[in-house]
């Protein structure tokens, strides 16, 4: 078996939307999905695709699980292309596209596994002992939801019956997107501990999609970041956390109310790099998140700043960037 | 990919959500019934029972019971067909089952199996009691035969109803206000209420054109003549219904083909 487990080369995607004017005149738009993206993954890696919403994540992976055709470029999974060879896609294939839905809602995640495990080929006794695994390696036997209506599910149960669908095959690839879009703390660390056992212990290759930088940080071995359909960084997490070495984050918290501050953050712009984040800590407080480059001379000016518009600064923080502060270097601080 | 697992698989969705919907269940039983008292209820009004029996040649009761009964076994097929695209896309379901190794027109074709057993055997409570009832044993056989021919009724007519889904969700989208409008349209053209006959000659074509019309048409005969049609009969209605039913195989698996490729197209919702 080739090491590449998934081989994307040059992959156009556009759509075609309706933008409406008034009752009854609309205007024809082009989106432009994905813009010609290319990457590779390996068996036994787990790889995340990060990015903003909109930014070609889960067009990217519904064209690997063959739910799209894409309109130029090309995408190869296993070895077999996805447009003229989908049917072996199939085989080869677990997908998770949506932790809420996708299950029949008067059946129990056992009758919904036996359903889908037979969509999927498999019958008779293997069947029954591969839902039996499942439901225990996902935890919903631990749970003692197995015999549960689905209906009757919680978020997070709903999470891991979609992710033991997903592995019911055994597949050697994986297509998750967002798989802990929603889960509580718990089932989402149980969903990233299973993602990576399955990577490094059983060899299976890996696409991950989230939103979320700590858990990208935690469970990927190699990142891409995608940006209006095209990907504008690559790496490990300490590889891109590298490729930002030079810039510092500055967390600033202001007191409120005790100067200008929209005076300020215009002339911040002067020294940051990317986008400023504010947050409101709570009715006294404002948080002021930003990077900079050359930290000698930018933090002096921006002290200078504060005392100029008469700003009451309660706290001042210089740190490494961390991967959101890659994200939001790279994306422009979009979400 | 077994075939028979599939099945099995189809009757575990369809019977777990039925009987976990247990008026959905006491629908399907009651069905022939209200169906029969309410048309003889508004026909009493404008004619006598004994009018109906003189002209048609049959006990109005057992004539609409088995239209009733025949109704619910193609509407079953019909409404499995024609809603399933419609109710996985709404729950989220189609895009495992396309990214499935089955091949979605396989599962169109199993989909209405299970349905049309359950409704069959539904026979049973509603064409077997009022038939060994007025008609003692010969009765009882004659609703066997009836029970037999609605079964053949409803499986031929699965690839003629895939067809329609398919070309009706290409050309007009996916929407269950499509169903209230071949519903009432199969119920005629069908001719389980109006005996085709008496048909005006256009709808009559349009009628000859679906394969379980024919199977209803022998219905009619075993149910008017008391189950004594001519052989030949029996076999032209049978042949024509048969041949039919093929003739839509390929023009329905292109066109499940087709709606495929357009769902791949635009990206299937998830």
């Amino acid at each position: 078996m080739s090491r590449e487990a998934v081989e994307v080369v040059k992959l156009v995607k556009k759509y075609l939307t309706k933008k409406r004017k008034g009752l009854l005149k609309s205007e024809k738009l082009v989106i432009e999905a994905l813009r010609g993206i290319s990457f590779t993954v390996n068996y036994g890696e787990v790889v995340g695709l990060l990015g903003p919403n909109g930014a070609g994540k889960t067009t990217t992976i519904k064209i690997l699980s063959t739910l799209l055709l894409p309109d130029s470029g090309e995408a190869r999974v296993g070895g077999f292309d996805v447009v003229k060879e989908a049917s072996k896609v199939r085989k080869l294939i677990g997908v998770m596209l949506s932790v809420e839905k996708g299950f029949y809602g008067k059946l129990t995640g056992r009758e919904n596994l036996i359903y889908f495990g037979s969509l999927y080929g498999l019958s008779g006794a293997e069947l029954r002992r591969r839902v039996d695994e499942m439901m225990e390696l996902v935890g919903l036997k631990e749970l003692e939801a197995e015999d549960k209506l689905y209906e009757e599910y919680s978020t997070g149960m709903k999470a891991r019956l979609s992710l033991a669908r997903a592995l019911l095959k055994d597949p050697p690839i994986l297509l998750l997107d967002e798989p802990t879009l929603g889960l509580d703390p718990m089932s989402a660390r149980k969903v990233r501990d299973l993602v990576k056992l399955l990577a490094s212990r059983e060899g299976k290759a890996v696409i991950y999609t989230t939103h979320n930088m700590f858990e990208a940080e935690l469970v990927c071995d190699k990142i891409f970041l995608i940006d209006k359909g095209l990907i504008v960084a690559s790496g490990s997490p300490e590889d891109l956390k590298n490729k930002v070495s030079d810039i510092k984050t500055v967390i600033l918290q202001v007191k409120k109310g005790t100067g200008n501050l929209n005076a300020f953050l215009s002339k911040l712009a002067d020294v940051t790099v990317g986008n400023t984040i504010t947050e409101e800590l709570d009715v006294n407080y404002v948080e002021i998140r930003f990077n900079i480059k050359s930290a000698e001379e930018s933090l002096d000016k921006i002290i200078k700043l504060l005392s100029t518009e008469g700003l009451s600064m309660s706290s001042f923080k210089v740190v490494e960037p961390t991967l959101e502060d890659v994200f939001i270097y790279f994306t422009g601080g979009r979400t | 990919m077994s075939v028979f697992s599939l099945i099995k698989s189809e009757m575990l969705l369809v019977y777990g959500e039925l009987i976990r919907r247990k008026q959905a269940l006491f629908t399907y039983v009651a069905y022939p019934y209200i169906m029969t008292f309410f048309i003889i209820f508004v026909g009493s009004s404008v004619g006598s029972l004994e009018n109906f029996e003189a002209r048609v040649g049959s006990n109005p009761f057992l004539f609409f019971i088995t239209a009733s009964f025949n109704f619910l076994v193609i509407l079953g097929i019909v409404d499995d067909v024609l809603w399933s695209p419609i109710y996985d896309d709404n729950i989220g379901t189609l895009p495992y089952v396309l990214s499935s190794t089955t091949p979605w027109f396989l599962r169109l074709l199993i989909i209405p199996i299970p349905r049309l057993v359950l409704t069959v055997i539904l026979g049973f409570t509603s064409l077997v009691p009022l038939f060994t009832y007025l008609e003692g044993l010969e009765g009882l056989l004659t609703s066997l035969l009836l029970m037999g021919l609605a079964g053949l009724a409803g499986l031929l007519l699965s690839t003629f109803a895939i067809l329609v889904a398919c070309s009706i969700s290409m050309l007009m989208g996916e929407s269950w206000r499509l169903l209230n409008i071949v519903r009432p349209l199969m119920m005629i053209l069908l001719g389980v209420f109006y005996p085709r006959v008496l048909m005006p000659l256009a709808v009559r074509v349009i009628s000859y054109l679906l394969p379980s019309s024919h199977v209803v048409d022998l219905t009619l005969y075993t149910l008017v003549g008391k189950g004594t049609p001519e052989v030949l009969t029996v076999l032209t209605l049978l042949g024509a219904s048969t041949a039919l039913a093929v003739a839509y195989g390929p023009l329905s698996y292109s066109s499940t083909k087709s709606l495929e490729t357009k769902k791949l197209r635009e990206g299937v919702k998830t």
